[in-house]
């Protein structure tokens, strides 16, 4: 017990884990609030993967053509496939021409038009009047817009003074026996000593879990912290079968080629020069859904009209652009091609191969960020906890996510949670007490990996977790696949007890990081494989061969995955929205 | 291919070594690829890196003498052994890992925010292709230091000095047409140490991995200055 | 003897007084070689014309004020300990002055 003590202690109204774009946006509500904020990141702040966000962020400014924040809901319901909650949706499509101006008037550099306004491009499943002519919806700073939103958000949070721990490491939130969470235990990764942060009210903004796939695009620290740490708890994970492969990764690679460049006129072209997405969506073609044209990419490579010498990739073509135009709006796209595959895009193809890229799933919470936990129909949040970004499914992005609406995402659902934080420290004046016995759990957690000895190396696991997941849980799925995927899973999950650390040393060690990042991984893989092998339907990003079509019968419903027992449960589909008519499901077609 | 990297371990070793590795590389390998295997091999091996594509800034480190990004630095062209370093200039935590406090230190103090007197108006404020064409060159800028902790200057001068990361984001919002704290900005650089311990030398725009050219800006404030003074 | 104003402006007298120096060489230059001196009266004669005069002593003026910014900048950089950075500047100004004051002498002694 006395030891436990020793941990030392620190006290705020909020913590924050995780600084990216939604914690950022969150603690940025709450220092002007003149609340005390702690934001605890594993990574200097500006590292955080929104950085890597490139096309831009939807909001109907109209500054191109005629637009409203209606038709954005209407192409983001349907992009969903009708699982996106319609409120939850209303609400982030009437914020976001007001939270777009927030951000540039907060200094992000969008690139402009001639008279001044903010540039706006072309996206994926974007119309005009319900799904009518394409609409320019995409606010863009170049093909670096999530960088230029990351680095102005942390400037205006310097500016704020809100408190960041950088470079610690949360290990688990601290609960009460009445369900109340009540901050976190963390590590500083530099010295390798825990801490206790009690706060009030705790905000999730970890990000995804695209490290959970061996190709991906994500950066190295997407591991589902955040995910990891909710299942712990006894909250589940919602519609977590839903995990988005983006169409233009480069191939073999992994590095995401943005939609921007098909949002500015590139497009795909199969081994006979065709360009085939004229097949697959008659009107949109390029830039039909993420979905429709990753399994159009991965139909065309199976039925042998792949490109290249092992014919297991597409030609992204972009030469017809001009140089002007790449320049001026795509510079980060031809540096990294540039970079890594040793060729110009102004004048070669580029090779590209869907990878996994987007967590729609995720941690789930209403449209204030509140973490709820209800089963069916009513929703009881569990008090004290708040979720936002990509860790978090709200959900508006239901079972398939629009490009340039995860930069939305995070401002507008940051923006809420702060709010909603706001009101909840209103009313608890006090900090609840913490009991050793709470944080005594996270420290166990700690202490696991202290055990030496001989045993599996993490990155032997974490290498196989990746590579089940990708063979059994890819783009097309079927019923004998994903329970053999599921056993894979689950028998990294028995293998890793007996894993040990090489590494006990204290300072700065992120093999130790490591292994907490791969028992959250194994959980949120565990709740993906789980939640596909169940869903007997295809909507949006899963796709079963076995149940090609939608079954708005019996699966217009969210699935909810618990850590205990493996467990799944089901929640409907909130359809009614704040203010207008609800867009009943219809087919899909682009 | 052979490499050299330094180590250091604050709880074990009393000083730093440069320890040997051997590593089968495969055509097209960058440096952060080759590390990661290293590290599969040998857990206790140390150096931060996430996004692997030269977007996020972790990854700077001194490889064959000159700072660079490991993720984009092609082991092909690379000298043997390719001797790895922890960023030059700043306190070593561990292995390849530095404390750069100093560097967000003088990057906060430049106030690097877009700063606007006027009431804030409803819609976007207004600013022409060619004034936003301004800011190129100057708001890719990651963090990743490399460029501070090639400067001399900054190696001398760490708690003074700014350094041409934190001055290139100083001159991006002077350059910023819609900044409106253009004065203030000016004076908070004046003094013999902040801006003008530069003397370009011009390492930072060498060892730039985003092609940024910072004594360019630094010229620039100077420039500013004058006309100001006039 | 470092103040806070003084980034700016000893750059600027570092660069203005480099633009003269020069200038002044530059011009020195080509006089010599048009019209070079063949004996030491020519000589002095050329040194005390009053624009020759004048403008070699602000050349050294400028060269002094020069080398003072530059060695100052010097000693920013690498000296720290503010005792040893102090006797140092004092030293140097002092020999500055010292050659600054034999340059008059010089020239004064040729009128």
């Amino acid at each position: 017990m006395e030891i436990k003590s020793a941990v030392p202690r620190r006290r705020f109204d909020t913590l924050v884990i995780g600084a990216g774009g939604g914690g950022l946006r969150a603690a940025l509500q709450l220092s002007q609030a003149e609340a005390t904020v702690a934001v605890v990141s594993k990574v200097f702040p500006t590292r955080s993967h929104t950085v890597a966000a490139q096309g831009g962020i939807n909001a109907a400014l109209g500054n191109i053509g005629p637009d409203n924040w209606h038709w954005h809901m209407y192409d983001t319901v349907k992009g969903s496939d009708y699982l996106g909650d319609q409120d939850a949706i209303e609400y982030m499509c009437r914020a976001a021409s007001r939270l777009v101006v927030e951000l540039e008037h907060a200094g992000v550099p969008f690139s402009r038009l001639d008279n001044g306004k903010i540039y706006q491009r072309a996206f994926g499943g974007q119309s005009q009047n319900f799904g009518g002519e394409q609409a320019a919806r995409t606010c863009a700073a170049a093909d670096r817009t999530g960088h230029a939103i990351l680095h102005s958000l942390y400037q205006q949070n310097i500016r704020a003074k809100t408190h960041f721990f950088d470079e610690y490491y949360a290990i688990d939130l601290i609960k009460d026996d009445e369900g109340y969470i009540l901050g976190a235990v963390v590590l500083e990764i530099e010295t390798g000593e825990p801490l206790v942060i009690e706060a009030k009210t705790t905000l999730i903004a970890t990000g995804g879990v695209g490290r959970l796939f061996r190709n991906n695009t994500n950066a190295r620290i997407n591991t589902g912290d955040g995910m990891g740490m909710v299942l712990r708890a006894g909250i589940p994970l919602e519609d977590m079968e839903f995990f988005q492969f983006h169409p233009t990764g480069i191939a073999g690679k992994g590095m995401l080629i943005s939609e921007a460049v098909r949002g500015e006129g590139g497009y795909l072209l199969n081994k006979d020069g065709e360009r085939f997405m004229e097949r697959y969506a008659p009107k949109a073609k390029d830039l039909a859904s993420r979905d429709v044209v990753s399994r159009a990419i991965a139909t065309e490579v199976r039925e042998g009209r792949g490109c290249g010498p092992e014919g297991d990739y597409i030609l992204l073509k972009v030469d017809h652009l001009g140089d002007e135009v790449i320049n001026k709006r795509l510079p980060g796209i031809r540096d990294m091609v540039k970079t890594f595959l040793h060729i110009d895009p102004s004048k070669q193809d580029i090779p590209v191969f869907p990878n996994a890229h987007y967590t729609m799933g995720g941690i789930p919470t209403n449209r204030y960020g509140e973490v709820v936990t209800g089963v069916n129909g009513a929703e009881d949040v569990v008090p004290g906890l708040y979720a936002v970004g990509e860790c978090a499914c709200v959900s508006v992005h239901g079972a398939n996510r629009l490009g340039g609406n995860s930069l939305l995402d995070i401002v507008v659902f940051g923006r809420a949670a702060g709010n909603r934080i706001i009101e909840y420290l209103g009313e608890q004046r006090y900090h609840r007490p913490v009991s050793d016995s709470a944080v005594e759990r996270a420290l166990a957690r700690l202490a696991r990996w202290d055990q030496k000895g001989d045993g599996e190396s993490v990155a032997q696991l974490r290498n196989d977790l990746q590579r089940a997941m990708e063979h059994y849980c890819g783009v097309f799925r079927t019923e004998d696949v994903l329970r053999e995927g599921l056993e894979k899973v689950r028998q990294i999950e028995r293998r890793l007890p007996d894993a040990r650390l090489q590494d006990h040393s204290k300072v700065f060690n992120t093999a130790r990081i490591e292994a907490f990042e791969l028992e959250n991984l194994v959980d949120a893989g565990l709740a993906t494989v789980s939640a596909a092998l169940a869903r007997h339907e295809s909507r949006g990003a899963h796709s079963r061969i076995d149940y090609p079509a939608r079954d708005d019968v019996n699966w217009l419903k969210h699935s909810l995955y618990f850590k205990e027992g493996g467990r799944l449960d089901y929640k409907p589909v909130r359809l009614q929205p704040l203010t207008v008519e609800p867009f009943p499901p219809k087919a899909r077609v682009y | 291919m052979r490499f050299s990297i330094y180590r250091y371990n604050p709880e074990t070793d009393r000083e730093p070594r440069m320890q040997p590795f051997e590593l089968e590389v495969a055509p097209g390998m960058m440096l952060l690829e080759g590390l990661l295997i290293l590290k599969q091999a040998d857990e206790t091996l140390s150096f931060r890196h996430s996004c692997g594509e030269g977007v996020c800034g972790s990854d700077g480190m001194n490889i064959n003498g000159r700072n660079g990004l490991a993720c984009i630095t092609p082991l092909a062209g690379l000298k043997e052994p390719v001797e790895v370093r922890p960023l030059p200039g700043m306190p070593v935590i561990r292995d390849l890992v530095v404390d750069l406090s100093q560097f967000y230190h003088q990057y906060r103090s430049v106030k690097p925010w877009l700063t606007v007197h006027e009431p804030e108006t409803e819609v976007e404020y207004r600013q022409s292709p060619a004034e936003r064409d301004k800011l190129d060159g100057l708001y890719e800028c990651i963090l990743c230091a490399c460029c501070s902790t090639a400067c001399p200057s900054f190696w001398w001068n760490p708690d003074k000095f700014r350094g041409p990361a934190a001055l290139l984001q100083a001159y991006r919002f002077l350059a910023d047409s819609r900044d409106q704290a253009t004065a203030e900005r000016l004076s908070d650089l004046e003094g013999p140490y902040r801006l003008f311990r530069c003397h370009t030398i011009m390492n930072c725009v060498e060892v730039c991995p985003k092609g940024l050219n910072p004594t360019k800006a630094i010229g620039e404030i100077k420039e500013l200055m004058l006309k100001h003074m006039i | 003897m470092i103040s806070r104003s003084h980034g700016l402006k000893a750059w600027l007298i570092q660069r203005l007084s480099a633009v003269y120096m020069a200038v002044y060489l530059a011009g020195a230059i080509f006089c010599l070689s048009v019209w070079p001196p063949q004996n030491y009266p020519q000589w002095k004669a050329l040194v005390a014309a009053p624009a020759v005069s004048v403008a070699t002593l602000l050349f050294f003026g400028m060269l002094l004020v020069h080398a003072w910014v530059g060695v100052r900048d010097v000693v920013m950089d690498y000296v720290h300990a503010y005792a040893l950075r102090f006797v140092l500047l004092a030293l140097v100004a002092g020999g500055l002055v010292v050659m600054g004051v034999w340059v008059l002498q010089v020239i004064a002694g040729i009128w």
